[in-house]
This record gives C-alpha cells, structure tokens and sequence, in this order.
C-alpha cells in the first residue's frame, strides 16, 4: 500500500503547486527604459489566433489578413495613427472637383515597390481594376467602388477598362464618379485598394503573388513559414517618418485565444488585440492591479442588435417594433460582459463621426412607453404566438436578458439557431427576427445608415439589410447626404437618416464592442486601431527593457 | 498473400470512394460558401459570378462528376480561403501531424506496455493496483480537459515549456512537441496499459510459459522473451485500428496547442465553409486511416508465423 501512499502525496503535491503558482504573473516582466523620444529598432512579438490567408489587397476576407497587408501595402491616403482624421500617403495630396464627382491624386515622388520598381500612376489605375477585375472579385470591398465610372460596363466584361480611372501623367490619378460622393475618399484609405505592383503579378501569377507579396508598405516580407509563423522587416525607404520604428515583426500564427493570454503575462508577445484574447483573459487582465496600467481601451465601429424583418407579420407592425425597443434593458444586458461590451442606443456607436448617445431618439429602455406602443400596435394583451430569433455561430449570451425583457411586454421569444451561415439571417421572408451587427468598413455614418437601411440594400438572398426596411422618406435624405460636401450640413443629414431609422426602428440596438487591447509598458505610442484592425504604425520598443522590480 | 493483399487494396478503394461521396454529401448542408466568399456588400450579379467562377452553379450531379474527375488526377482543388492548391496546404501540414502522431504511438506502446508489463508481473500487488487505478484515472480524462491543463501548469505556471506553436528549427519543434503528443498519448497509454496487462496476464498462465520457466529463464527473460511476444498481437492490432481515432484526436489536440498540423486546416475549413479543404482532408485523412489498418495487418503477419498463410 505505500506505493499508493505515495501517488497520492504526489498528486496533492502537484495539485498543491498548482493552487500556489495560482497568479505566477501578478505584473509583467519588464518595463521600459524610460526614454522620452521614440527611438528605432527591436523585435516586436505578437501572437495572432487566426491563420493567414494571401497575402494580398485584392484578395482577402479576414482581418488578421488585413493588419498585415495594412503594414505590407500602401494606399492612396491612410488615417494618421489613432485618428480620423484623412492624410498623405502614396498620394501627396489631392483634389475635389466637379462637385465632389473627381477626385484627382497627386502620387509622391520616388516611391518605390519593396523589389525596387517605381510606383507609378498606372500601377494605381492597374491595381484598382485588378481588385474590380470581373472574373474574380470576391472580395467584399468591390461594391465600396460601385460609384466609379465605368463600373457597371467594367465588371459586365462590355469594356476592357474602367472608363473612370485614368492615369493622366506618371503621377496623377483621376477619378471620375458617375455621381458626387463625399465618402469616396475614404474609400482609397481602405485596405483593398492598396496599390500593387501590377506587372510584377502579371508575372509570377495570382497564388505566388499572394504567399510572397510585394508593396510599398512600411514593412516587407522576410520569411512566411505556412501556418506558423510570418516574419517582417522594416522597409528602409519609407517615405513616411515616425511610422516604422521597430526592424522587425515576429507574429506566430494559429495560437488560440488562452495561449494568447499566456503568452503575453509570460512575456513572450508584446502586445494582443483585445479580440484575440477570451473575454475571461480580457477580464483577467483588467482586474488584476499589476497590469492595469498595460491596458489601451477604445470603442470600434461595431453594432449589434435585435432585427425585426418589416416584411414578415407582425413585424411590419411599426409600433410593436418601437415597443420592443423600448422594453430592453440594454444596461442589464451588457453587464455580464464586464466591460467588454457597452449599451448602445444610437445606430452610429461610439468611434465613429456622428455618435450622439444624448440624441433625442436615442433608443431608451422604458417599460411604459414600450406598454403604450404595444396598445397602439393592437396588442395590449401580448403577441398571441410566440416568436423565433434566429442567429448563426455560438449561442449568444444574452440570449435569456433578451427573453425576460420581451416577455414583460408579452412577447414570447425562443432562439433558433441557424447554422454557421449568415446567408440564413439575410434571405428573403425566411427570419423574422434575428441577431445581427455590423462592423464599420470605414468611420462614417454613411457605412451605416446608407448599407444597412436604404431600400436599395435590399436584396432576395446575402440582403445587407437585413430588415428589409424601405422608407422613400429615408432615401431621399440618405442619397442627398451621399453628395453633401459640407461636412456641417452632411453630419446634420445623417442626424436626420438616424432619427429615422431608430423612430421606425427597423432595429433595436443592443450593445457595442470595446476593445481592450493588452499592450506591454515598453511598447510605446500604440494607438488602438479600427481600420486597420491592428496598426502597428507609431509604436516604438522603449529598450532595453528593465525588469520590473527595479526602480 | 499477394492475392489478399489485393483484395485489401480494393476494399479500401471502395471505403475511401465511399467516404468521399459522404464528405461530399454533408459539405451540401453546411450552408452555402458563396455567402462567406461575398460578404456582406455583395451585389446580386457578384454573388453569381463568385457562384460561376467556382462551378456552383452547375447541377450537384455535375460537380460530383467534375470533383471525382479532378480527383483521380490528384487533384483535390484549389482552397476558396488561400487561393491555393488544397494538395499544397495538406503537403505543408500533414507532415506536422505525421510527427505527432509517431511521437504518440511511440508513447502510446512504449508506456503503455511497460506500464502493462510491470502490472502483470506484479499481478495483484500495490504496483499492479496502482497502473490499473491510475491507468482508469488517465483514460477517464478527455483530451480538451487535459490539454490545457497540461499548458497551464507545465508551460504557464512552470514555466517549462512553450505555450503551444510549432517553433523553428528542430529543437524548438521538439519542445512544442512535448505536450501535443503528451496529451494525445495519454489515453493510449491507459488503454495499453490495462490491454498488454490482461494478455500477459493470460499469457503468464500458458503452458509454453510453464516450460520457459522449468527450463530455468530468468523471469525477466520470460516475460520479455517469450510472454510479451505472443501478447503483442492484439496491441499492434488495435494500434492500426486506432489511426483514425488519432486523427480525429489530432484535431483537438492540435487546436489547443496551436500544433499547425492538419487538424487545424480541417477544423478552420470547417468553421470557414471552405470546402475542397473540407474534402481534401477527409480523403487524406480516411486514407491515413486505412493505411494504418494495412500496415497493422502486416505487422501482425510478421509477429505471427500463423497469420502468413
């Protein structure tokens, strides 16, 4: 019996140190130097969850893709680092003409590709018609172009070329629109319409371009091994200053979210995206004294909501739907997430231009007035029947808050779930509710009101508005907004497209992400980015690091 | 033996013909990939020219024919996700999952038969008690619990190891292979453990062993020599049998420790709808399955003069 004896202390020894080493990482390792200016060079660690598609603008789908082709790539005018606000990039600057219907890009001198071509005009008009290219554009970034001239005949194959582009001289771009759009410049700071070097993909052909990419980018490929782990290195001829600080970039791929977190308190990666870690590891890092300091929080362009589907009884009933908006608590409902996720009354969320969360028709929680619409529908008593959510993925969270708040005003919900596939919420007449959201492709409310809600967003099957709402009132005042150059007058317009849509509540909103990214104390000047989703651009490694005892 | 041999060929033929109909079948009801490769923006005329480009719009029956005919070229198709050939991605990451499941089947009959034989020689004492008690504890326990259990306390907390990943260069592999193929062992060698035990067992008790030991062979010659022998049959057996249970551990473990194996392809294709990724590795993999069965017959065969004839 002592072998038993002596398996057993093993097994309490173990569990017992276990318990012991319960936080082996109260605080991180190491800090900074202490320097005040950025300085060059390092390594920088990170660890993605996800794996790596091509590598290439026209071409992908995921964001993890995306934060690398943003460092790899250039556009034609980028957001300064933590901002809003539209600068240079390839383009030195730019011109509006015609009313908002031209736009005319000047390209900076001396760009050159990582292979040492020059970037030239038509490499943008070449990259542009590439990523429109008929045969192949599946990328979801075609339809942000669907307002250049030429497009509709482009991607038709009744013309060879996209009439509104034209390379004027070596260095200048025209863009002609077929009718005045005040986002369009925007839409050129959008990863997908990064600037190729097009005869160099001629050459080596789609696939091999994708696993070894060529741009103009901040940083170049250095090695890629499949799956596991890509390396970048700074690219010496940047033209822009204060952008690439560190030498290179070490990102491991396919690491699950827990191993993320681990890895980060062991100190192997210096910084993860508040999205690559569970929401436990996001609390964990909040909660614990010793790395609050290492937290860079920001809200994100993101939506979720209940969507009630206008064409399918008795959802096509207006008030009901305003009682429905009115009966969630949307602060109970986000609590569980622990700061994780924020309530959301107002269509444009936090982050982006136009967020106004003391707007009159922001969407309340009120049990009264949700009691007075159900009256006004015709239903005092309650829906009679109850009535199907349907969501795609995971169960979502809240899903019981959601059931106990309805059921107050006497709708009876159950949750359906539908696969892993979007195609289910978005196909006509199939949901009558669903769980929906949407993350800005870029910060502005026209990437709201105008794809989610205009009637001409509707569609049979994959309908991006998911609703489908159609008010002539709202298109009007979405399409006028659509060519507004006076940016007072704009924003007052997608005022009035949101007073719309929340009044006739198509949706009700629900919450909105934040990200809390966990960012080492030596990782200096990095801005929590929405586009990109990850912008390693300003950071700079405060080296050589001190460990975290000394003074 | 060539004859039969051939018959096994055929027959497995047949099964992986028959498991590539049925991945086939099922990809159908897991939604539409032409939703995933749109996205949201997508415009009625996009969605039917992704649906062209990619031969969806041709009848099932047709895209059957055309996928088979591709097929017997081995040609599994280009992946919607990478844009690459699927044989390409499945040549980068099978070899990953081949390390891992070697490192496993080591493990698996290296501990677990010394664990059995030292149970069996110790019949009814403490050592015995305890394989078996600790070999049920082990094998109680599911890979998706003992995975990160095993990252917490001996990478996280120790300190020891590297939190997952696949390394560069040999000696980095073999670190991240540690705990992969530990935790995908671990019921294995419970399992053969408590299975080599109750052969040798039976075996202890034969009359060919009565005489090994009348003729005075030391008892670590008669076990070792004569009984493990003739209890290994059954083992070796099971092990080709159990090809395709690693592989669907593969998916797991590989998941949980970020090993960039197959497991982690078929698993994201999955969640992704990428279906000649889908496809590709269900061929792959059933045909890893079968080929284990093949080379646990031919293993017996040589361990046993009978099983020749």
């Amino acid at each position: 019996m002592r072998s038993i004896r002596l398996a057993e202390g093993l097994a309490a020894a173990a569990l017992a140190c276990v318990c012991a080493c319960r936080e082996p990482y109260p605080h991180p390792r190491h800090r900074g130097a202490g320097a005040t200016v950025p300085r060059d060079g390092g390594t920088l660690h990170l660890a993605m969850p996800g794996d790596l598609a091509a590598l290439d603008p026209a071409n992908f789908q995921e964001a993890e893709t995306g934060a690398i082709v943003s460092l790899l790539f250039d556009t034609l005018v980028d957001h300064a680092p933590g901002t809003f606000d539209l600068r240079p990039a390839l383009a030195e600057r730019w011109e509006v003409a015609d009313g908002g219907q031209t736009l005319r890009f000047f390209l900076r001198e001396g760009v050159r590709f990582h292979d040492g071509t020059p970037l030239g005009a038509l490499d943008v008009k070449a990259s542009l018609e590439r990523l429109l290219d008929p045969e192949r554009a599946s990328s979801w970034a075609t339809s942000q172009f669907d307002r250049i001239a030429g497009y509709d005949d482009f991607r038709a194959h009744r013309a060879p070329h996209l009439d509104g582009v034209a390379a004027l001289d070596e260095r200048t771009v025209e863009i002609r629109l077929e009718s005045p759009d005040a986002s369009a410049l925007e839409r050129f700071a959008l990863g997908p319409s990064a600037i190729v070097p097009v005869a160099r993909v001629d050459r080596v052909g789609r696939e091999a371009f994708g696993v070894a990419p060529v741009g103009s980018g901040p940083y170049e490929l250095e090695s890629w091994e499949r799956g596991t782990r890509i390396v970048l290195r700074k690219n010496p001829r940047y033209f822009h200053d204060g952008v690439a600080h560190a030498s290179s970039i070490v990102i491991d791929l396919n690491v699950p979210s827990s191993s993320i977190a681990m890895r980060l308190q062991r100190g192997d990666v210096d910084l993860a995206v508040g999205y690559w870690l569970g929401q436990q590891d996001v609390v964990w890092f909040r909660r614990e004294p010793g790395w609050n300091d290492t937290l860079a929080v920001a809200p994100v362009g993101e939506v979720a909501a209940l969507c009630m589907n206008t064409e399918i009884p008795p959802w096509n009933n207006r008030a009901l739907r305003r009682a429905v908006a009115y009966a969630i608590d949307r602060e109970a409902l986000t609590r569980p997430a622990l700061g994780t996720l924020a309530p959301l009354y107002t269509l444009y969320p936090p982050g982006i231009p136009g967020h106004d969360p003391d707007a009159p028709w922001a969407q309340r929680f009120d049990v009264e007035s949700a009691r007075h619409e159900m009256v006004a529908a015709g239903y005092p008593d309650g829906l009679p029947e109850e009535q199907e959510i349907w969501y795609v993925g995971g169960a979502p969270g809240p899903a019981v808050l959601i059931q106990a708040d309805l059921a107050r005003i006497g709708v009876r919900v159950r949750f359906h779930a539908a696969g892993l596939d979007y195609g289910a919420l978005t196909r006509r007449g199939q949901a009558p509710l669903s769980l929906c959201g949407w993350i800005a492709d870029f910060p502005d409310p026209v990437d709201f009101a105008e794809v989610l809600f205009h009637s001409r967003a509707v569609a049979d099957e994959g309908s991006p508005n998911v609703s489908f709402y159609a008010n002539p009132d709202l298109d009007v005042v979405l399409d006028r907004a659509r060519a507004e150059q006076d940016p007072r007058r704009r924003t007052a317009m997608y005022a009035d497209a949101e007073r719309i849509i929340l009044e006739d509540a198509p949706w009700a909103m629900l919450s909105s992400r934040v990200r809390i990214d966990v960012v080492h104390p030596y990782v200096r000047d990095y801005h929590v980015g929405m586009s990109p989703p990850l912008d390693l651009r300003g950071l700079w490694l405060d080296e050589p690091r001190r460990a975290w005892s000394s003074p | 033996v060539k004859r039969r041999l051939a018959v096994r060929l055929l027959l497995t033929l047949v099964v992986l013909s028959a498991a590539t109909l049925a991945a086939f079948v099922l990809t159908l009801h897991l939604g539409d990939p032409v939703n995933t490769l749109a996205g949201p923006h997508a415009t009625a005329a996009d969605r039917a020219s992704i649906r062209h480009f990619y031969g969806l719009d041709q009848p099932i029956m047709k895209q059957l024919a055309i996928y088979v005919g591709h097929l017997l070229r081995f040609d599994l198709g280009t992946s919607y996700r990478y844009q690459r050939p699927v044989a390409a991605l499945i040549a980068e990451r099978l070899p990953r999952t081949l390390l891992l499941g070697g490192a496993v089947l080591v493990l698996q009959s290296v501990f677990g038969v010394a664990a059995g034989a030292l149970a069996a020689a110790r019949r009814g004492r403490a050592a015995d008690r305890v394989t078996l008690g600790a070999s049920f504890a082990v094998a109680s326990v599911p890979t998706f619990l003992s995975g990160p259990l095993l990252l917490l306390g001996v990478a996280y907390a120790l300190g020891w190891l590297p939190v997952g990943g696949y390394g560069i260069g040999a000696v980095e592999h073999l670190q991240c292979l540690v705990l992969p193929a530990v935790t995908l062992a671990l019921g294995g060698v419970a399992y053969y453990a408590r299975l080599a035990r109750g052969e040798l067992v039976e075996v202890l008790q034969a009359d060919f062993v009565r005489t090994a030991r009348a003729k005075g062979a030391s008892p670590a010659r008669v076990l070792l020599g004569h009984a493990l022998r003739n209890a290994l049959l059954p083992i070796v057996t099971d092990m080709g049998m159990s090809m395709g249970a690693l592989l669907g551990g593969a998916v797991i473990v590989e998941t949980v420790f970020a090993w960039p194996g197959m497991g982690k392809l078929a698993y994201d294709a999955v969640i992704g709808l990428d279906v000649p990724v889908i496809l590709g590795t269900v061929i792959v993999g059933t045909a890893g399955t079968l080929l284990g069965n093949i080379a646990s017959d031919i293993a017996c065969a040589m361990l046993d003069p009978r099983l020749r004839r």
